[in-house]
């Protein structure tokens, strides 16, 4: 099927796609690569369908990576508060804060073809880039997230702050909810439209699919 | 924001039932719901996807897609760091679509 996507959101997918194979700020190339790849099998697999979660698998980025990326992306996982802190143990909470952006928007670009009837693009091959380790912003313990968020805490919405603490993340993940949804600019307008769905039309389909995901936010 | 925009536009949005008071409410619902199926039904996505194209045309059934996937993305974001609502109003939307039952936080 060939199917005629408008410029700005092919060019934001095809981004994406390149950034979950790129070195990010916490995670090397390599690393990010392996953890896509658990991320866009878990989605529709199930978080045990990753060849990186077999009990013989050598991964660049772990076991306990690779295990959290594979319940986050599997649909409606059962992440806790007391889950959120057994594994930013391990992990380290600005490296989560990190992979919770890669395990979104791998979601995001899977689903996008399957609902179009594409099969899932071929994940660039890695490099030998390692992560940038650009030092955070202040950082502050905020009311409406678990993860620690860019100073001053709670000054945004919970999802607008939620990926604050890595600000590369934070900036991928909103290039692509601009091309998917609404421009940032154009949130407070109620009447804005593409010219395609009206504003209620989206939020008909924002509201069923987060119902279908179990999503309380 | 689906009760807040169909206010303003003047659409009658049932909340409890998400029903809405626009003429491709059913197309659209359907789409998504095969979209998100966790099975993976690629026979009802086709489906559903060729009845939004008849009915709203390429374009409008590519930015619903295009919804699907922001949602798949912004509800991994909000359980995956723990977001928590704010608004009261946010909070009786929530409550009205049965939400609350979500809750894990």
């Amino acid at each position: 099927m060939a199917v005629s996507i408008r410029k700005d959101l092919a060019d934001a997918h095809e981004y994406t796609w390149r950034a979950l194979a790129s070195a990010g700020t916490w995670w090397s190339s390599r690393q990010r690569r392996e953890l896509s790849e658990t991320a866009v099998a878990s989605v529709w697999g199930g978080p045990a369908a990753s060849p990186h979660l077999r009990a013989d698998a050598r991964t660049e980025a772990g076991r306990a990576a690779h295990e959290a990326v594979a319940r986050m992306a599997s649909g409606a996982p059962e992440v806790s508060r007391e889950w959120y802190a057994a594994t930013t143990k391990e992990l380290g909470s600005l490296e989560y804060v990190e992979l919770v952006g890669l395990v979104a928007t791998a979601a995001a670009a899977t689903s996008f073809r399957n609902s179009l009837g594409l099969p899932a693009c071929e994940l660039p091959d890695a490099t030998d880039d390692e992560p940038t380790r650009v030092p955070p912003p202040m950082l502050a313990d905020a009311t409406l997230n678990w993860v620690p968020v860019a100073a001053p805490a709670d000054a945004e919405a919970a999802v607008v702050q939620a990926l604050t603490a890595v600000p590369a993340s934070s900036a991928d993940l909103w290039r692509l909810g601009d091309a998917q949804y609404i421009p940032d600019e154009e949130m407070v307008d109620l009447w804005w439209t593409r010219g395609t769905l009206s504003r209620v039309e989206i939020e008909l389909i924002a509201t069923r699919v987060s119902f279908s995901r179990k999503c309380h936010y | 924001m689906l009760s807040v925009s169909g206010k303003e536009q003047g659409v009658a949005v049932d909340l409890p039932s998400l029903s809405v008071g626009i003429p491709q409410v059913g197309a659209l619902v359907d789409f998504a719901l095969a979209a998100v199926s966790p099975a993976r039904d690629i026979a009802a996505l086709t489906v559903t996807r060729d009845r939004l194209v008849a009915e709203m045309g390429e374009a409008a059934m590519v930015d619903a897609a295009a919804v699907v996937a922001n949602f798949e993305m912004m509800t991994r974001l909000a359980e995956g760091t723990g977001a928590v609502l704010h608004r009261k109003s946010s909070m009786a939307a929530g409550t009205a679509v049965g939400a609350d039952a979500f809750l894990r936080h």
